[in-house]
């Protein structure tokens, strides 16, 4: 296979879903279900073409084909198999191509299972997904291209075969044409000489082909992936984004054709209801595993730095997750219906924009990528969908309106608008410390009086999220005891009465005790207290269900936890998904404020102490790995009150790029404390003493234990129940009777 | 809230005025925490000219600043705790560093100059970052000593060289 039949491939990919999408709009107008039907087939059609491009581009990978440009810059010979095919997302091109086949991998799957049930809303949800999918063809056919080879321009061909040096080394598409490459040439000219955006959108294209002369260049090995991606987590971490980013598309499309089919009914809504939790679920784990990837391998003793590219994924999440709660009104009441479109349209657009900052250098940020043509596209792309999906809305806007009005201050209405209200917040906190180098130096230039560029640091985003964050964990806990339409505080009472002491009691006896030492420790103190409330009343919901069932049918406890569970997916997978929150939460504050650390250059043999823990540094090695890196290796002992627990490595790659990577040693102590280790600095010579951080990160193993229950939870509530489809009612009757609790059954 | 929801029937109108009133309390409450959140903690970007021309000011000044500019590799220095290297003047436009022929030509540039304008960043008890390099961008949050070293809490660094369209070296076959 030739990188040539890829750009064959991505050429038709294109030509079936422009099809597809100018079928469906026009199929729609008419009417005309023959058309209509052809543009279905089409859609479908680009799933098999990117297959095979992405398939063309594996096999590219996997033989090491270097003279194909993508290739050489993130593979080489020394690779092992599995990373030269995960190597398909370890750069732009390739990364987007993957973006694309998912894309269309869901919208062939939504278009299939869809397609009678949800007939009259197909043209049009068959026009938004193509559309978007087209952006992303034409992305990675003419910008971003991974199929383009190495061409050595004429005049640096050497007699001998080979290239001169690598001034004249060139990419294109396809090998010289006596047609094709004066062409081109000719339009290298043009774009050199448009002015701004245009010109640097003009001359990113990527060229379709090699100058006339010029040959085909073939180098022996290639660049290699950077050392850092090489982890687990890297490897799962991008394509979860992606699939959660590409899952969020279908609802955005099916609530598109609600708008643009006029028919205003709650329809979309169900058909994409399991759509968003799957993108939701992807989105969340891509965010879980990125942090995980992040402590394990960048050895800064952190999970989460706030970076724009982070920020950038977290922000479809927060409107997300907003969504997932609001569309419960919607189903339940009829209420929302404005509102829920206004969020659909917020987190497609934040996925786009999440999209091109992991892909351009929109802000400074660690992960940031060479600057290119993309950017500009993205924007055109981004503020078109902005105005269509607009107009839609504004064209509906009196349909929209909701069946009832909100009666009671206290409700469960209410609290999910409370909910909804905080997530959009924190979003938009986020958006402000994420977007504002940009807005500030826009606003200067534009020589706006008093405004000169700046940024905003880590601790903005912690002084607004964080009690944004706590308001939401003490909602979680209440949610479940408020009933919907109208609840009364002494309803509320009795549920609250047994959680609520031990939490209050806790905070009250922490703060007089000063537990957590002289200092003012307020907030920390208040999030636990509002930690163990949640539980509690979390934990109360599954064992009073369990009970109700134990006495209606006789069931073994266990049993009717489970029986619970299966029988109310959606509203016990929420519960588990809560449940991971708080254990989410109990981790991330304690490693958050607790964190102790300290840094010392220490000979053989001698020790740090920090807490109950003693630190021993025995020794120093360096030696070559099989793979041909170089490795800087400390021998380490770690005590916990004076018992030896853990034998530890810190370690510093050196790559033969001249990149390192530095590896912690950690100790996970059985309460999932961290004693995380970083190799700081070695002596040359004599390799006798070394230099360490040493951080103690009291409880962070619970991030990833509640992260792995939220996943679960998440599960729970997503995974396909026939019985739910086919038999709606007895359900509803089954779940709703055992329940003593005021509120009745959620979502359901 | 008690009193509020223990009315049987709440009407439409009163009950419109309840929800206004408790929203825009808490608009203005997030609105209050954002605010006065980005007052604290705004770090205004700053070129090593800027810091030099302005240095008595600069030095006084107790918000963090925030300075950029292209890593001179010799001087990097690390004892394990203290690391210390110079970093010398880039310009800060996005469009000036465009028609200067990208990034990485600035930076070259500018590490290159013999009388390019430089100041010492002065970093304690933090590892020595992997990307610390010759002709790396530092983008660098801290504060000016009246030493005039610049020490800083937070170091950034990026390699344009990393993510530039490379091309093969080796070509031959």
């Amino acid at each position: 296979m030739s990188p040539q039949l890829g750009v064959i491939l991505l050429m038709l990919a294109l030509t079936s879903a422009v099809y597809a999408f100018a079928a469906a709009l026009i199929g729609a107008r008419r009417n005309d279900e023959r058309l209509i039907e052809s543009a279905r087939n089409a859609a479908i059609m680009t799933w098999p073409l990117l297959t095979a491009a992405a398939l063309t581009l594996i096999r590219l990978l996997v033989t090491g084909d270097f003279n194909t440009a993508f290739v050489w810059a993130v593979s080489d010979n020394a690779m092992p198999t599995y990373l030269k095919v995960t190597a398909l997302w370890g750069g732009q091109a390739g990364s987007l191509l993957f973006w694309s086949w998912l894309m269309s991998t869901f919208a062939a799957t939504a278009m299939l299972r869809n397609w009678k049930r949800e007939h009259d809303l197909m043209p049009y949800a068959i026009a938004a997904a193509m559309g978007t999918l087209t952006f992303f063809i034409i992305l990675v056919t003419f910008w971003e291209n991974p199929f383009t080879q190495y061409f050595c321009l004429a005049e640096g061909v050497q007699s001998g075969g080979g290239c001169k040096s690598s001034e004249f080394i060139v990419t294109a598409m396809f090998g010289p044409s006596a047609f094709l490459s004066p062409l081109g040439v000719w339009w290298h000219d043009v774009a050199l000489k448009l002015p701004g955006l245009l010109g640097i959108v003009a001359q990113g294209m990527d060229g379709l082909t090699a100058p006339l002369g010029s040959q085909p260049v073939f180098p022996d090995d290639g660049n290699g992936l950077n050392p850092l991606l090489r982890h687990p987590g890297m490897i799962i971490h991008p394509p979860m984004l992606y699939l959660g980013f590409v899952s969020f598309v279908i609802p955005f499309s099916f609530a598109m054709a609600a708008l643009a089919r006029g028919e205003i009914s709650d329809s979309w809504i169900r058909a994409t209801r399991r759509w968003t939790l799957v993108g939701w679920l992807f989105l969340s784990l891509g965010l879980i595993l990125g942090g995980w990837w992040a402590y394990d391998v960048l050895g800064w003793g952190g999970y989460w730095a706030w970076d724009p590219v982070e920020n950038a994924a977290l922000m479809p999440w927060l409107t997300g997750t907003a969504f997932l709660h609001s569309v419960m009104i919607q189903e339940k009441r009829g209420m929302m219906r404005r509102w829920n479109m206004i969020l659909i349209i917020m987190t497609y657009l934040l996925v786009i924009l999440g999209t091109l900052m992991t892909r351009s250098g929109l802000v400074s940020s660690v992960h940031s990528f060479a600057q290119s043509a993309i950017g500009p596209l993205f924007l055109i792309f981004l503020s078109a969908a902005l105005i269509i999906s607009v107009w839609l809305m504004a064209r509906k806007w009196d349909d929209l309106a909701g069946d009832h009005q909100l009666d009671s201050l206290l409700s469960r209405e209410t609290v999910f608008l409370l909910n909804n209200f905080l997530f959009v917040s924190i979003c938009i906190a986020v958006g402000i410390g994420t977007y504002w180098p940009l807005v500030t130096e826009l606003l200067a230039n534009l020589g706006v009086p008093g405004v000169e560029k700046s940024s905003l640091g880590a601790d903005y985003f912690l002084r607004t999220t964080g009690p944004m964050f706590l308001v939401l964990l003490l909602l979680m806990g209440i949610a479940p005891l408020v009933a919907w339409h109208r609840s009364s505080i002494r309803r509320l009472g009795k549920t609250v009465l047994i959680p609520l002491p031990p939490a209050v009691g806790f905070v009250i006896i922490m703060q007089l005790t000063r537990f957590f030492g002289e200092a003012a420790r307020t907030m920390p103190t208040i999030a636990y207290g509002v930690i163990i409330f949640t539980a509690g009343v979390t934990l109360l919901e599954f064992h009073r269900g369990a009970i109700a069932r134990v006495q209606a049918h006789g069931e073994h406890y266990l049993r009717a936890l489970w029986t619970l569970a299966g029988r109310n997916r959606r509203r016990y997978g929420g519960y588990l998904i809560h449940l991971g929150v708080v254990v989410m939460a109990t981790g991330i504050v304690s490693s958050h404020i607790f964190q102790v650390q300290t840094q010392k250059s220490l000979a053989a043999g001698q020790t740090v102490t920090m807490g109950d823990y003693v630190f021993e540094y025995d020794n120093l090695e360096r030696f070559t790995a099989t793979d041909g890196r170089g490795v800087i290796r400390a021998q380490a002992t770690v005590y916990h009150n004076g018992r030896e627990v853990a034998h530890i490595t810190p370690r510093i790659d050196l790559f033969g790029s001249g990149e390192t990577a530095t590896i912690p040693g950690k100790y996970a102590s059985l309460t999932g404390d961290d004693f995380y280790v970083v190799l700081v600095q070695w002596e040359q010579l004599s390799l006798s003493s070394a230099t360490f951080k040493i951080y103690f990160n009291p409880l962070v193993n619970w991030v990833w234990t509640g992260g792995f229950i939220f996943i679960f939870g998440t599960l729970v509530a997503a995974w396909p129940d026939l019985s739910e489809e086919r038999r709606p009612v007895e359900v509803r009757q089954k779940a709703g009777r055992p329940v003593s609790s005021p509120a009745p059954a959620a979502g359901k | 809230m008690a009193e509020l929801t223990a009315q049987p029937v709440a009407r439409p109108a009163g009950g419109r005025t309840k929800f206004l009133v408790g929203g825009a309390i808490l608009l203005a409450a997030v609105i209050y925490l954002i605010v006065t959140s980005i007052g604290a903690n705004q770090q205004y970007f700053i070129t090593v000219h800027d810091l030099k021309a302005r240095e008595t000011e600069y030095i006084a000044r107790k918000s963090p600043i925030r300075i950029s500019g292209a890593v001179v590799g010799d001087t990097i220095k690390y004892d394990g705790h203290t690391l210390s290297f110079d970093i010398v003047h880039i310009p800060d436009s996005a469009a000036q560093i465009t028609d200067e022929g990208g990034l990485a030509e600035v930076l070259h540039t500018a590490v290159t100059s013999p009388n390019a304008e430089r100041v010492t960043i002065v970093v304690v008890d933090q590892p020595k970052p992997d990307l610390l390099k010759n002709e790396a961008q530092a983008i660098v949050t801290g504060k000016l000593g009246e030493d005039g070293d610049f020490h800083a809490d937070e170091l950034l660094l990026k390699c344009p060289t990393r993510y530039q369209e490379q091309v093969p070296d080796q070509t031959g076959g």
